[in-house]
């Protein structure tokens, strides 16, 4: 039978046991609103019974470990559709500057803006004007204006479009060097859990949290493989590269351009080239080799189209002056497309008419306005106007079906997160009430021990 | 279900996110009155819409060339109808000069037909704007030009255009020539408007000869030859009055029917544009509403704790 200060011992133990308790619930208070953090339990279990002749005798309770509530297989879930949220969110913004870059107002031109499409049209209706007035020099300066608005329009797009493939090729730089730093504070993470837990015996809670946070970084950047080794340390590869395992960093991510000047991701020690299957990186390099890399091909299709066709017209006919063989435009594509400056100098030498000495002939002003209706084999069959509609058209479709991707993936995003934070998350209801039982408890306890002291004193008193 | 402190606060911040974004999106299509915002919207009437601006800019610049096209002719057909006045007093002079006239009142014929030339000739070599009507395409210089001897007779009227039309696009695809060249001695091309050697006109031609034969007293050769030349100048004419009437009404047809066309054009952009503003400003409305809605279950809800129980 346990004397009275074995009994006095079992009350020590469930005051401390009760105040761990309370420090457990203080400590989920705390981080309430830290994203990282999953709810922690402290285990409680009977203390080894005592035996005695009379049977075992109760000791009291002692906490056996402090657990994270926590589900692998949402933080999993959580992990895979990390990456592929990041690679829909990258090519969301990567698409919608394209849409900035592109600058096509679609309120026929109500605030007076009128983007390529309108300038294209415009162009056309000054080469009819001209054509119908050769010989007006209004008509032939309106035509100039309207040929160099153009030409500055598609240069301003096809530089506005390269603006927006640098930066892509910058953000694909910086995200490598994130996920680089990422890879390295997760193989640090491994050593110190691995450290403490061997140290402890228990479970390192607040660093495995602060890990699953960095894997999650991680994961939107990049998609990465994972599994746990023996040590508890979370070994992690890309497209079967190792690049942490343990607390070492085995491989690290780096950027090179191909032969195109698109900047590429490989793995810096072997070289070799992965191929990515999510995270803002996949992203933003299927948006700037796709969508965008499209419409600038376009943009530049339709301008070089239209200088070629233009010229070849332009060339044969007869300016005011009898000048002929001169081009209308200079440059090949959207980049390089100006008007003739010579042409600009003096608009007399436009060279609208199909011979010389006939001033009011504006055949060859005809024929150029009649290219936007000529459907070109080059442009697939379509006019050079309707193949930049279409152009826009097409990054239209790019984008909302992204939207619409993106919608569908914060659905399911949402949904496993809000599961997520349903099985982990702190509620202080909760906590306040466990810190009421703790401390309720606590009190009980130190009553036992107050009682136990009253009886040792009856005892020390027997004596008097 | 367990329900984490923070979970309401994200679903909520969900919720008004997603409100503010359809508010603004709304307000957006209600204040502009377009329902196409953003080329995602709907990627196929973004392209239609394009389509359609692009169609109706052409349709404006055809209503514009319709426009100076009408001009043109209008102008072309009032200096043929004075021709065609000069014309019948040729033909009369050529029947009163008779073998019953005198010598005198021949050389008065002739005078009056000297003058005629020159009246014709100024007609003839009328501007619109700073283009010569009947030059063909050479319209920076007068078409007709005309000879005198010393005595200030008119020896000879000379075209010095071309036969050439400058054509102009009144439809997709369809081009027309306002006015005509003034004369046409190739055989081939336009018909010319006061000589052509296919049909036998030569009016200046035949008007000096008229008054040559007027001068010389030669009766017999008005009655014989003149006569006959002038009609088939006034039948060349009156087959350009025809033309022209023909034209002009061409154009008015066209005119007609590109206003119908850019009509149709605007209510299709507008179909494919506009937004519906009793549906939008309905929407707009629900969704005000339960964001209220959202904010005042929000604020109830959030006031409520277990800290406001625990002495």
């Amino acid at each position: 039978m346990p004397g009275l200060l074995d009994s006095l011992s079992l009350g020590s133990r469930a005051m401390q046991t009760h105040q761990k308790g309370v420090s457990v619930a203080g400590h989920n208070l705390a981080n309430v609103n830290n994203t990282a953090y999953a709810r922690q339990r402290l285990n409680v279990a009977t203390a080894t019974p005592t035996t005695s002749a009379h049977g075992p005798l109760g000791n009291g309770v002692e906490g056996t470990a402090v657990t994270q509530v926590r589900s692998e297989i949402l933080d999993r879930s959580i992990q895979v559709e990390t990456s592929a949220r990041g690679a829909l969110e990258a090519q969301q913004e990567a698409l919608q500057r394209a849409e900035a870059g592109l600058g096509q107002p679609l309120d026929g031109s109500a605030d007076g803006s009128k983007g390529l499409a309108g300038r294209l049209s415009e162009l056309f209706q000054a080469f009819q004007a001209a054509a119908a007035s050769p010989s007006g020099s209004a008509e032939r300066g309106l035509l100039i204006r309207q040929a160099t608005d153009l030409a500055n329009q598609f240069r301003e797009v096809d530089q506005r479009l390269g603006v927006v493939t640098d930066s892509l090729n910058e953000s694909v730089a910086t995200d490598v060097t994130e996920a680089n730093v990422l890879l390295g504070e997760i193989a640090r993470l491994n050593e110190q859990i691995g450290r403490a837990e061997l140290a402890n015996g228990s479970t390192a809670n607040d660093l495995r949290d602060l890990r699953q946070q960095k894997l999650e970084s991680l994961s939107r950047l990049v998609k990465v493989d994972t599994a746990t080794n023996d040590q508890g340390g979370l070994e992690i590869s890309v497209n079967g590269t190792t690049l942490v395992s343990g607390n070492q960093v085995t491989d690290q991510l780096e950027t090179f351009a191909d032969a195109d000047g698109k900047v590429l991701v490989r793995t810096a020690g072997e070289g070799t080239e992965i191929s990515l299957t999510g995270g803002r990186i996949r992203g933003t390099i299927e948006a700037r080799d796709g969508a965008v890399a499209s419409l600038r091909a376009q943009v530049n299709l339709t301008a070089g189209r239209l200088i070629a066709e233009a010229n070849a017209i332009h060339q044969h006919g007869f300016g005011l002056n009898d000048t002929t063989g001169a081009d209308l435009f200079s440059g090949t594509s959207a980049a390089d497309m100006a008007v003739n400056p010579d042409l600009i100098r003096e608009p007399a030498r436009l060279q609208l008419a199909s011979e010389a000495g006939a001033k009011g002939d504006g055949k060859v002003g005809l024929q150029l306005a009649q290219l936007a209706n000529r459907s070109l084999a080059e442009l697939g069959d379509r006019t050079v106007g309707q193949n930049f509609n279409q152009a826009v058209a097409d990054l239209g479709s790019a984008v909302a079906s992204v939207n619409s991707n993106l919608a569908d993936q914060r659905l399911v995003d949402g949904m496993l997160t809000s599961q997520r934070q349903s099985v982990s998350g702190v509620s202080l209801d909760e906590e306040m009430t466990d810190l009421m039982k703790y401390q309720k408890a606590y009190a009980a306890s130190a009553k036992l021990i107050t009682t136990i002291d009253e009886m040792l004193d009856n005892v020390i008193n027997l004596k008097r | 279900m367990r329900v984490a402190t923070n979970q309401f606060s994200n679903s909520l911040i969900n919720q008004l996110g997603k409100l503010s974004t359809r508010q603004e999106r709304l307000h957006s299509e209600a204040a502009s009155g377009k329902r196409l915002q953003s080329v995602a919207d709907d990627p196929v009437a973004t392209r239609r819409l394009l389509d359609l601006q692009a169609e109706s800019g052409a349709v404006a610049q055809y209503q514009k060339n319709i426009g100076r096209l009408q001009d043109s002719a209008n102008a072309g057909y009032s200096s043929l109808r004075s021709v065609q006045k000069i014309s019948g007093r040729a033909g009369e002079i050529a029947t009163l000069a008779d073998g019953l006239k005198t010598p005198e009142q021949l050389r008065t014929y002739a005078t009056e037909v000297n003058k005629l030339i020159d009246q014709a000739v100024s007609e003839l070599n009328r501007k619109q704007g700073d283009s010569y009507l009947f030059g063909g395409t050479r319209t920076d210089q007068p078409p007709f030009t005309v000879e005198k001897d010393a005595n200030g007779q008119i020896t000879a009227v000379t075209f010095e255009g071309n036969t050439a039309g400058n054509p102009s696009e009144i439809a997709a695809g369809v081009a027309l020539t306002a006015n005509v060249p003034g004369a046409n001695s190739s055989g081939e091309g336009a018909r010319g408007l006061v000589a052509d050697s296919r049909h036998g006109a030569d009016f200046f031609g035949h008007l000096i000869s008229l008054r040559d034969n007027l001068l010389a007293g030669n009766t017999q050769a008005i009655a014989d030859t003149s006569r006959a030349e002038l009609a088939a100048d006034e039948d060349n004419l009156l087959y350009h009055l025809g033309e022209y009437g023909a034209t002009l009404s061409q154009l008015e047809t066209a005119n007609a029917s590109a206003a119908h066309l850019k009509g149709e054009l605007m209510g299709e952009t507008s179909r494919t544009a506009d937004a519906d503003l009793a549906e939008t400003l309905v929407r707009l409305n629900e969704t005000q509403t339960a964001y209220q809605a959202t904010l005042q279950s929000a604020s109830k809800l959030m006031n409520l704790s277990l800290m406001d129980y625990l002495r």
